[in-house]
């Protein structure tokens, strides 16, 4: 019997950083959902304003209010760990645990919207995506959905899962593609990089990358191999996939990654699906090739390291915490996907490379880190001057009366024009800024005060003007862009 | 042993496991620090179990068959490939530490214990 509670410390900086994440990731998917529902309830209201009965609605909310409260019973706690004290060893997973629970329960709800009537996505996704992919006309349209399907399944998949024919397919797809998001990111560009890898896969389907590859492999027995391991067709999926995560990354750089460590990260456990996740490969292959290919490209992956080593910890912990066959079953598809994919990587790099897309490269890295700044200054990121300050300074220092011809001081004054911020700089600029001020927003949450309660609306005020910033940028880049086109075609 | 009670409809059984689990961490910050929030959580802890054992385990992740074929999940967790013979009798036994701690404050359990129940709590309720 022990009265006296033996105390430990969070093991490691990596492990508190896990938890951060974890935290920031939940705390942001619950206020998003909040948002959602209120904005349901209004909607609800002002159409039966005679209404005085609870609605499904409320009671989700309700629901969801439930969770939040028990989970801010732990606040001391919370506030205590964000700030490396000491807890023991029963506080910790505690915290751990009800986090837990406000997790998969917020995850939940997001998938029974289903059930409500659905908002429309933002116009800034479509932007965003058509100056990535470098395409007025997408042929794509986008729709809000639940989580897993927007994440894990595409339109086409779907469609084959309730045995529509093949040549019903085509035509059902014949007015466009469809590309799916997740409810909770309607409003948050930092997790249109999944729409990305989406339209990766229209692209790889209109110019049969996957499926080239796929053909020639069969013929060596390369792919029938890993087919016959496991499930038919496992080993087109899986470089199906590749080839989209490959496209995603070279339009837009290491933030390609990110919405899927997060969403992964904030999961309890790893869900383990049947046969290779859902035709993806485990996600540790895909950062490790991702990576490998941005390093092929000469694109630097540093600012991110932290994620990845931060989520590659969280990885193997939920490896260790499966029992023994789940776990064996997991790495027997790591090694499969590895011997499956490692022959392929350059035949598939090189497929990407040759489409001609809209490079990411270093100095789209660097530029996002100076506009990462601005949004720290809360500045929307949609232009920026080409040319350096002080070089504008100088040239209009050596403007004389009398002697500067007008074409003369035209040129220098041309110096001061902007030029439209790419929107993969948008997004990895929103990404480095996340991840430079989420933890100071955490800390403002769950002040460091005994017996007081965090407010979480802190942190939804937090989210809500980082969209806004983001969402400010993504549209008046675009418009900027539009503009500059029709002056130069004019 | 404690008699069955059910769940009020306005409760949820995951609220229920989470405030067991913030009362149980409270008790591990500081042994005398019952009071009658804690009473109140580490009885509805009792509840959550009852409610758990009587629905062999699966209160937690009743799954239509739609969202199972949306899903595709395999295994699950509360001693993930456990038995709900194991389940219940682990569950049971979790239900009679929170039955005695509530019933002779006095009792201060180990740490191990605390974290063996809290762990249970979170995985059950977390199972989807």
């Amino acid at each position: 019997m022990s009265s006296t509670p033996a105390v430990r410390r969070v093991d490691s900086d990596l492990e508190r950083q896990g938890l951060l994440y974890v935290l920031s990731e939940a705390l942001e998917k619950f206020s998003r959902l909040q948002q959602i529902l209120k904005r349901q309830q209004i909607f609800i209201k002002v159409e039966h304003a005679e209404a005085e009965s609870a609605t499904a609605v409320d009671k989700l909310i309700n629901y969801l209010e439930a969770h939040c409260e028990m989970f801010l019973g732990n606040s001391d706690r919370v506030a205590r760990l964000l700030r490396g004290k000491p807890l023991n060893e029963a506080e910790e997973k505690a915290v751990i645990q009800a986090l837990g629970i406000l997790i998969v329960r917020t995850l939940q709800i997001h998938e029974l919207l289903l059930l409500l009537p659905r908002e429309v996505a933002k116009p800034q996704a479509s932007f965003l995506l058509r100056d990535c992919f470098g395409r007025s006309d997408l042929k794509a349209s986008i729709v809000l959905t639940n989580q897993f399907s927007a994440y894990e399944y595409r339109f086409e998949d779907i469609l084959e899962k309730v045995n529509v024919e093949q040549k019903e397919r085509v035509a059902l797809t014949h007015g466009g593609n469809v590309l799916c998001q997740a409810f909770g990111d309607k409003d948050n560009p930092l997790a249109w990089a999944v729409l990305a890898h989406e339209y990766g896969h229209v692209l790889d389907d209109q110019d049969e990358i996957s499926k080239g590859i796929v053909r020639t492999e069969h013929s060596s027995g390369g792919v029938d191999q890993l087919a016959q391991q496991a499930e038919p067709d496992l080993g087109a999926d899986v470089v199906a996939e590749t080839v989209a995560d490959f496209i995603a990354a070279h339009v837009l750089g290491p933030a390609s990654l990110m919405p899927i460590l997060f969403v992964e990260m904030m999961q309890p456990r790893l869900d383990v699906r049947q046969g290779m996740l859902a035709g993806h490969p485990p996600t540790p292959v895909r950062v490790q090739l991702v990576c490998d290919y941005l390093t092929q490209l000469g694109v630097s992956t540093k600012d991110f390291e932290l994620v990845f080593e931060t989520y590659k910890l969280d990885y193997e912990r939920k490896v260790q915490e499966m029992d023994e066959a789940q776990r064996n079953g997991l790495e027997s598809m790591e090694k499969q996907a590895q011997k499956l994919l490692s022959p392929l990587v350059s035949e598939i790099a090189s497929k990407v490379n040759s489409l001609g897309l809209q490079r990411f490269g270093m100095q789209n890295v660097e530029r996002a880190r100076l506009l990462q700044q601005s949004l720290a200054s809360k500045q929307p990121i949609s232009s920026r001057r080409s040319r350096l300050d002080s070089d504008i300074y100088s040239a209009l220092g050596s403007l004389k009366c009398g002697t500067t011809t007008p074409e003369q001081a035209y040129k220098v004054l041309a110096g001061l024009d902007e030029v439209a911020v790419p929107g993969s700089e948008i997004v990895t600029a929103g990404w480095l800024y996340r991840l430079s001020s989420f933890e100071e927003e955490l800390m403002k949450t769950f002040p460091d005060e005994p017996g007081q309660r965090a407010d979480l609306d802190v942190y939804g005020k937090y989210v809500e003007k980082t969209d806004g910033l983001l969402l400010k940028s993504l549209e008046a880049a675009d418009v900027h862009a539009e503009i500059l086109r029709r002056l130069t075609s004019a | 042993m404690a008699t069955a009670t059910a769940p009020r409809n306005d409760i949820y059984l995951s609220v229920l496991a989470g405030r067991a689990i913030t009362a149980l961490a409270d008790l591990a910050a500081e042994p005398s620090a019952w009071n009658e929030r804690i009473e109140k959580d580490l009885r509805g802890g009792i509840v959550y179990f009852q409610a758990v054992r009587a629905q062999g385990g699966g209160v937690l992740s009743r799954t239509s068959s739609g969202w199972n074929a949306l899903k595709r999940s395999v295994g699950s967790t509360p001693g993930v490939g456990a038995s709900s013979t194991d389940f219940s009798a682990a569950a049971e036994k979790f239900e009679r530490f929170l039955f005695e701690l509530v019933s002779n404050r006095k009792h201060a359990p180990q740490m191990s214990e605390l974290v063996e129940v809290i762990e249970f709590l979170g995985k059950t309720a977390t199972d989807r």
